[in-house]
C-alpha cells in the first residue's frame, strides 16, 4: 500500500472512529469486545482497502465490516439465538447512515439534534439519564440516590428514552437540527 | 417504522429493551423477536450508544468502564492509534501479529465469502428462554408482607440476598445488613428500621425475628391498619406472638418476644442472643421464651422510657421469675428511630448575588497554563453581550472571568470553588452541575479526579447549558471543584491573539446525614 493509501486511510478512520464505536457499542455490550472489534474492523479495513469503491462512502462500508466481526464475535461466544440478528445490524446502519447525512464536519456536529432533543426532555426525567449515562450508574445505584424504587427508575428511563427516540426519529425525518 | 402494537408484544418488547440496555451487559439476549421487534431494539440501541457518547464520553478523555459493572472504577482503554503506525504496529506486536492475523483472517473469510450466521433451532430456543424465566418469576406460593420503603447506604453480609427499594417482602426472607440502614413497612402498618450489621427474617404479617443487632419499630394502630391484618392469614408456623388479640406487631429474638399494641421501641440483640427492648411510646409485653435454669421468667410489661435485658446467662443465685425494669432517664441513642432524608449540599452558582464587577467570595481562578507562577485570586463578575451569551442573572448565575476584558488565546485557566460535607455518608452525595463557557471546558476535577465533560461547542453564541454530575470522589471535610476552561483556540494559534474569557456555573447536590 503507497504512502498517499494510507494517510486517506487514516483521514477516513479519524473521520469514522466515533461513529464507528458508536455502531459497536450499539450491539455489544462488553465494553472490551468493544474496542476488540474496533480494532478488528480497522485492520480488516486496512488489509482490504484496495476493495473499498471510492465512489461510495466509507461509512456503510466500515459497518459493513464491523457488522460481520460483531455476528462472527457472537458466533464464537454463544450457540443461542439473540437479538443481535441481520435485522439489528441493518437498523444500526440505516439510522447511522441518517446520522451522516445530517449537516455538520464531525460526527459529533451530526448528532447535534440528539443535545437538542435531550435539551427537551423533563427534568424528572433528565435526572435519571444523567444519572444512568453520565454518571453510570447502575439501575439499582441510581434508585438508592434518588430514593425512588427500581420499577421507578426503569420506568423513567424507559420514559426519558422513548421520548428522546421519538424526537431524534422526528428531526431526522425533518431534516435535522435547527440552527 | 412502527412499533409493536399488541400489548403482549409490547411488553415483550420493552422487557427486552430494558434488559439489554440496563441488566446484564455481557450476555446477548436470546430472543424471539420478530425483525420488526429487532429493528425496534436497534432504535433503542443506537440511542443508548449515542446517549453514552453524548454525556459521558469524548475522544479527549479516557474511557470509562462498562455502564453495567456496578464495581468497575473508571478505566483508562487507550485508543487504537490508526496508521502511520499500521504496519509499524504489527511489527512491534511481533510474535502476537500471527495470532492477530489468524483472527484477521478468521473474520476475512467471514466477510469476504459472505457467511452468514445462522439463527438456532426453536428448541435450542424453548431451552434458553426457559432459564431467564425461571430465575425472574416470583415463586406463587410466596405471601407478601410489606414493601422494602427505605434504603440508605446499604451493604450486604450476603450480596446474592440483597434488597432493593419497593421491593416486596416475603415471609421467609432474610435481611442481612452488614451496614447501613433499611426500613420495611408491614401491609399491616408497622414500620421496621433495620440497622447493619443485623440479621432480620420477615416472618408473618405482623412479625419478624431479629438474630442479631438492632431496629427499631413504629406501630401505628388503626382501623385500616386492622383491617388489613385481618384480610390476611398468618401462617400457621407464625412465631409466638402476645396473647393479646389486638396485638398489632411482634419481633422475636433468640431470647425474647417483644409484643406492642400501637407504640414504638427498639430492639437491640447480641451476638450472645441477649436482648434489649427500649420503649420510646405506648406500652409493649416482653415475654422470655427460654426457661433459665428450670425458672420461667413471667412476661413485663414495658411503658414509655423503660428498658429491659433478657439473657440466659444468668447466675443461678440471680435467677428468679421476675424481670428487672430499668427506668431510662435519656433515650437510648443508639436507635435509629427515622429514615434519614437527603439533605442539600451548601454549593454556590457563580456571580449569584452580585454586581458584575464584583470579586465573587466563592470562586476562585486558581492557576492559569500559561503562567506557572500565577497566584489565586477571586474571580469577577463580567458583563457579557447578550448577541453571544446568555444574559447574567443575578438570581441565578453569571459570568465569571479573571478580569474584567482580553485574555491571551490558548491559554487554559482553572476556575475552583469549595464545599465542605461534615457528619454525611459520602456515598449518598450526588453533585449536579451545568456550565456555559467562553471557549470550551477542557476539564472538570471534583477533589482532583476527572469528571466526564458532555461534548460542547467552543464557538459563540454560548447560551446552552451542558451538564455535569458526580457521584463519588467526594471527601469528609473540604471538597474542591476545579473546572479548566480553555480561551480562543477555534481557529489556529496565532501570536498575541486575545480574547474574553469566562464562564457561568450552577450546582446543586445534596447528601444523606449520618446517623451515627
Amino acid at each position: 500500500m503507497d504512502t498517499n493509501s494510507r494517510h486517506l486511510f487514516e483521514i477516513l478512520i479519524d473521520e469514522h472512529a466515533t461513529m464507528l464505536r458508536v455502531y459497536i457499542r450499539a450491539a455489544v455490550r462488553d465494553w472490551a469486545a468493544v474496542e476488540d472489534l474496533f480494532q478488528d474492523t480497522v485492520l480488516v479495513a486496512w488489509q482490504n482497502l484496495s476493495r473499498f469503491d471510492k465512489g461510495r462512502p466509507f461509512g456503510p462500508w466500515l459497518r459493513g465490516i464491523a457488522g460481520k466481526a460483531i455476528l462472527a464475535y457472537y458466533r464464537r461466544r454463544a450457540k443461542s439465538v439473540f437479538f443481535c440478528t441481520d435485522a439489528m445490524l441493518d437498523q444500526l446502519n440505516k439510522q447511522l447512515s441518517a446520522f451522516e447525512e445530517q449537516p455538520g464536519d464531525t460526527f459529533d456536529e451530526k448528532i447535534a439534534i440528539l443535545q437538542e432533543c435531550l435539551k427537551s426532555l423533563p427534568e424528572i426525567l433528565r435526572e435519571v439519564v444523567d444519572h444512568r449515562y453520565t454518571a453510570t450508574l447502575s439501575r439499582q445505584q441510581i434508585a438508592e440516590r434518588l430514593n425512588i424504587t427500581d420499577h421507578g427508575v426503569k420506568k423513567r428511563l424507559q420514559r426519558a428514552r422513548g421520548l428522546l427516540l421519538d424526537c431524534v426519529l422526528k428531526k431526522l425525518a425533518a431534516g435535522g437540527a435547527e440552527k | 417504522m412502527t412499533a409493536p402494537n399488541q400489548p403482549n408484544d409490547r411488553h415483550k418488547l420493552e422487557a427486552a429493551i430494558s434488559r439489554w440496555l440496563d441488566n446484564d451487559a455481557s450476555e446477548p439476549i436470546e430472543s424471539d423477536l420478530t425483525a420488526e421487534e429487532s429493528r425496534h431494539l436497534a432504535d433503542f440501541a443506537i440511542l443508548d450508544a449515542l446517549l453514552l457518547h453524548v454525556l459521558s464520553e469524548s475522544s479527549a478523555r479516557p474511557k470509562k468502564a462498562p455502564l453495567h459493572s456496578d464495581d468497575a472504577a473508571p478505566v483508562d482503554i487507550p485508543l487504537f492509534e490508526v496508521s502511520p503506525c499500521l504496519p509499524q504496529r504489527s511489527e512491534l506486536l511481533g510474535g502476537l501479529f500471527l495470532s492477530y492475523a489468524a483472527a484477521i483472517l478468521l473474520v476475512g473469510i467471514g466477510l469476504w465469502i459472505g457467511s452468514r450466521y445462522s439463527t438456532s433451532t426453536p428448541s435450542e430456543n424453548a431451552s434458553q428462554r426457559a432459564t431467564p424465566l425461571a430465575t425472574q418469576s416470583a415463586d406463587p406460593r410466596m405471601q407478601f408482607v410489606g414493601r422494602v420503603t427505605g434504603m440508605v447506604a446499604c451493604q450486604w453480609a450476603d450480596a446474592a440476598n440483597s434488597a432493593s427499594l419497593g421491593q416486596s417482602v416475603s415471609i421467609g426472607r432474610r435481611y442481612a445488613l452488614k451496614s447501613g440502614l433499611m426500613e420495611i413497612t408491614y401491609d399491616s402498618g408497622a414500620k421496621v428500621v433495620l440497622q447493619g450489621p443485623c440479621s432480620f427474617e420477615a416472618e408473618s404479617l405482623r412479625s419478624g425475628f431479629l438474630a442479631v443487632g438492632r431496629l427499631t419499630a413504629r406501630v401505628s394502630y388503626s382501623e385500616k391498619a386492622a383491617s388489613i391484618a385481618s384480610t390476611h392469614a398468618i401462617v400457621a408456623d407464625s412465631p409466638p406472638t402476645s396473647p393479646q388479640d389486638k396485638a398489632v406487631f411482634a419481633i422475636r429474638t433468640p431470647t425474647s418476644v417483644v409484643t406492642d399494641m400501637g407504640t414504638e421501641f427498639g430492639v437491640d440483640v447480641e451476638e450472645s442472643g441477649a436482648s434489649r427492648t427500649y420503649v420510646y411510646h405506648g406500652r409493649v409485653e416482653v415475654a422470655p421464651v427460654h426457661n433459665v435454669k428450670g425458672v420461667q421468667r413471667r412476661p413485663v410489661l414495658l411503658s414509655a422510657n423503660e428498658s429491659v435485658q433478657i439473657t440466659s446467662d444468668i447466675a443461678t443465685s440471680e435467677v428468679t421469675d421476675e424481670i428487672k425494669v430499668t427506668r431510662e432517664l435519656q433515650p437510648p441513642i443508639q436507635f435509629v428511630r427515622q429514615m434519614p432524608k437527603r439533605e442539600p449540599i451548601r454549593l454556590f452558582n457563580t456571580g449569584i448575588g452580585l454586581h458584575e464587577g464584583d470579586h465573587d467570595p466563592h470562586w476562585q481562578v486558581v492557576a492559569r497554563s500559561d503562567d506557572s507562577h500565577f497566584r489565586p485570586q477571586a474571580a469577577v463578575v463580567v458583563p457579557v453581550s447578550a448577541e453571544y451569551f446568555s444574559p447574567n442573572d443575578r438570581a441565578r448565575s453569571q459570568w465569571i472571568s479573571l478580569i474584567r476584558g482580553y485574555l491571551p488565546d490558548d491559554v487554559t485557566y482553572t476556575l475552583r470553588t469549595t464545599f465542605h460535607l461534615e457528619h454525611s455518608l459520602l456515598n449518598t452525595a450526588v453533585l449536579q452541575g451545568k456550565f456555559m463557557a467562553d471557549n470550551q471546558v477542557a476539564a472538570i476535577r471534583l477533589n482532583g479526579r476527572k469528571l466526564a465533560v458532555p461534548y460542547h461547542l467552543a464557538s459563540a453564541p454560548f447560551r446552552t447549558f451542558y451538564r455535569f454530575i458526580a457521584t463519588d470522589g467526594f471527601v469528609a471535610g473540604t471538597n474542591t471543584l476545579e473546572i479548566d476552561v480553555f480561551n480562543g483556540g477555534a481557529p489556529p494559534a496565532i501570536s498575541d491573539r486575545r480574547s474574553p474569557m469566562s464562564c457561568r456555573v450552577e450546582l446543586e447536590g445534596y447528601v444523606v446525614p449520618d446517623w451515627k
